[in-house]
């Protein structure tokens, strides 16, 4: 019985070390190029194109942070990315927010059908909408605009909003606005009043989801803005690699600055998301 | 009086007044999925110029041109290569992450999450520059620890190209399925687990018997997600490697950027549907899902 016990024992301690060290190599995983981008990004010039490469400079120096703050168009790329995102996320939640609630409030077949359009809506590439929505967007006269970029970027945040949205409001009782309806209040007066405050920490995490999607979006801000007037951040990136040769001090420094406003609001309202991204409300 | 206040009750809850709420936001969407899917199909089967004709020249040019089957090779190679790294790291590291002796699961869980937040242009970048054959830091490592002699050549050898490639796509993909699993595990009635320890069944066991089929749905979703991704992302491709060598990463969505790229727009469009009649393949499966499942 005592040797049983032993064994047992050891089997536990040795399934222990083995999960730790598993975890370890998945952080490790998780972790190196994200301390490889810090490293490069706080290198003198001379320390970034060492070989062997070092993972600290013997003079750390923010000067790649001073060029891409005074020598770049980063700044005017951060500013139009408040911007963008702020307008798409704003216009994502006064839509999102409303269509998320009748659809969590009035269940038919056809609000249903509508749900799963909305749902599906995510799926599609952004490169499907690419060229028609250049069309249209130069056709309002709202090529290389900073509103142009933000319309175009509903594509991707509106049908994220209305359904993490939809999630939240699925998630209140009922009766709380039969007895409101009852009382008198009509259902406009019972959303502002009653649902909108119980439901607004959640309408805000989606809207700084719809924030952060607009914030990192590539591919449609590469073809919808041509200068530095409307260019947002993920395109400013791409302004330091040249044909042959990348400026990795400052390509990595900028990306820390478009990265740690992204980190810091996804774990300001992660609690909020973490069921409505696990149903699907995501875009890759 | 009763029958008063039933009278206020149906006046102020008829249920078609939740049209007013709906309609606006699904209008806009509606907007932006068909007025872009007809455009592209109505130049897919045009012929260039603008003239209106109904063809399926571009599609023919597309299929028969010399490397559509390449193309289509690599893409099947790549959905497949990156939808099953990911699930098997994802789900992997839920497992982990969800034993009981693990103490910071919050914590281990939000640094583990970081390259899915990240933007996909910062995470092509850095692996760009880490799989740099002289200045990277990954052949150092690896040289470092007894792994291998010589520094590898990552982005120039065309085998090592495409592994480089769903890496990346990978890196920033498995913290997604590993969020959806793990949520999914924590549902699990921690009864289940006492009673088939009880009953000496093994961990894997248990994994394999109880909690796959308990959480079939959500790895379901989480395999049909990464593979629609897949199948629409070119952008780690197309900063890490170009679609090179040799053409060797290109993938269908990469080939359709390009040809956007170079003005090609009827070939593009026409490249764009099959693309997405392929997703749409498993956009339909994900949907059908979503609607079986009572809690949408």
């Amino acid at each position: 019985m005592k040797s049983l016990d032993i064994k047992n024992r050891s089997i536990r301690i040795l399934k222990k070390f083995f999960v730790s060290i598993l975890l370890a190599i998945m952080v490790i995983f998780v972790l190196f190029p994200i301390l490889w981008i810090v490293s490069t990004s706080i290198k003198p010039e001379t320390d970034v194109m060492k070989i062997p490469p070092v993972w600290i400079p013997n003079k750390p120096t923010l000067y790649n942070y001073y060029r891409v703050f005074t020598d770049s168009t980063i700044p005017k790329n951060f500013l139009n990315s408040m911007i963008v995102s702020f307008i798409t996320a704003t216009i994502a939640i006064i839509f999102g927010s409303l269509t998320g609630y009748g659809l969590a409030r009035h269940k038919t077949k056809t609000t249903t059908s509508i749900s799963i359009f909305i749902l599906g809506s995510q799926m599609l590439p952004e490169i499907l909408i690419l060229i028609p929505m250049y069309m249209l967007i130069s056709y309002m006269k709202l090529y290389d605009t900073l509103l142009g970029l933000a319309l175009v970027h509903l594509f991707i945040t509106l049908p994220l909003v209305t359904w993490l949205c939809k999630g939240y409001f699925q998630s209140i009782p009922i009766d709380l606005e039969e007895a409101a309806l009852i009382d008198g209040c009509n259902r406009f007066q019972v959303l502002t009043k009653i649902i909108l405050p119980i439901s607004a920490p959640g309408i805000a995490a989606s809207g700084l989801y719809a924030f952060i999607q607009s914030w990192n979006e590539f591919t449609l801000a590469s073809v919808l803005t041509e200068s530095t007037r409307s260019r947002t951040l993920p395109i400013g990136l791409t302004s330091f690699a040249l044909q042959f040769r990348v400026d990795w001090g400052a390509t990595m420094a900028a990306s820390v600055i478009i990265s740690l406003p992204v980190i810091i609001l996804f774990y300001y309202a992660q609690r909020y998301l973490v069921s409505g991204l696990a149903q699907g409300a995501v875009k890759g | 009086m009763k029958l008063n206040l039933q009278r206020i009750k149906t006046k102020n809850t008829k249920k078609s007044g939740y049209y007013s709420f709906i309609l606006p936001g699904t209008l806009l969407i509606a907007l932006m999925v068909f007025y872009p899917l007809f455009f592209t199909l109505y130049t897919s089967f045009s012929s260039e110029g603008s003239e209106i004709n109904f063809t399926f020249e571009n599609y023919y040019k597309v299929i028969t041109a010399g490397n559509f089957l390449t193309l289509f090779k690599n893409t099947i190679r790549w959905v497949i290569s990156c939808v099953s790294a990911a699930f098997i790291l994802g789900f992997g590291t839920a497992i982990l992450i969800e034993q009981e002796f693990i103490k910071q699961k919050e914590i281990l869980r939000s640094v583990l999450l970081l390259p899915w937040i990240l933007s996909g242009v910062v995470r092509a970048y850095a692996w760009r520059w880490l799989l740099s054959t002289d200045f990277g830091m990954l052949n150092h490592m690896l040289i470092e620890l007894n792994i291998m002699k010589d520094p590898l050549s990552w982005l120039l050898n065309t085998d090592l190209a495409f592994i480089s490639v769903v890496i990346v796509q990978v890196w920033g993909m498995f913290p997604y399925v590993m969020l959806i699993t793990s949520a999914g595990m924590q549902s699990i009635n921690s009864e289940y687990r006492e009673v088939s320890l009880i009953e000496g069944a093994s961990y894997l066991r248990y994994i394999y018997s109880i909690v796959i089929p308990l959480i079939k749905d959500v790895i379901f979703i989480a395999l049909l997600l990464t593979t629609i991704w897949s199948i629409n992302t070119f952008l780690p491709i197309w900063i890490v490697t170009q679609g090179g060598p040799a053409g060797s990463t290109t993938v269908l969505a990469l080939d359709v950027y390009n040809k956007f790229l170079m003005y090609d727009l009827n070939k593009a469009s026409a490249t764009s549907i099959i693309q997405l009649s392929i997703s749409m393949i498993f956009v339909v499966l994900y949907l059908n899902n979503t609607r079986k499942e009572k809690t949408y």
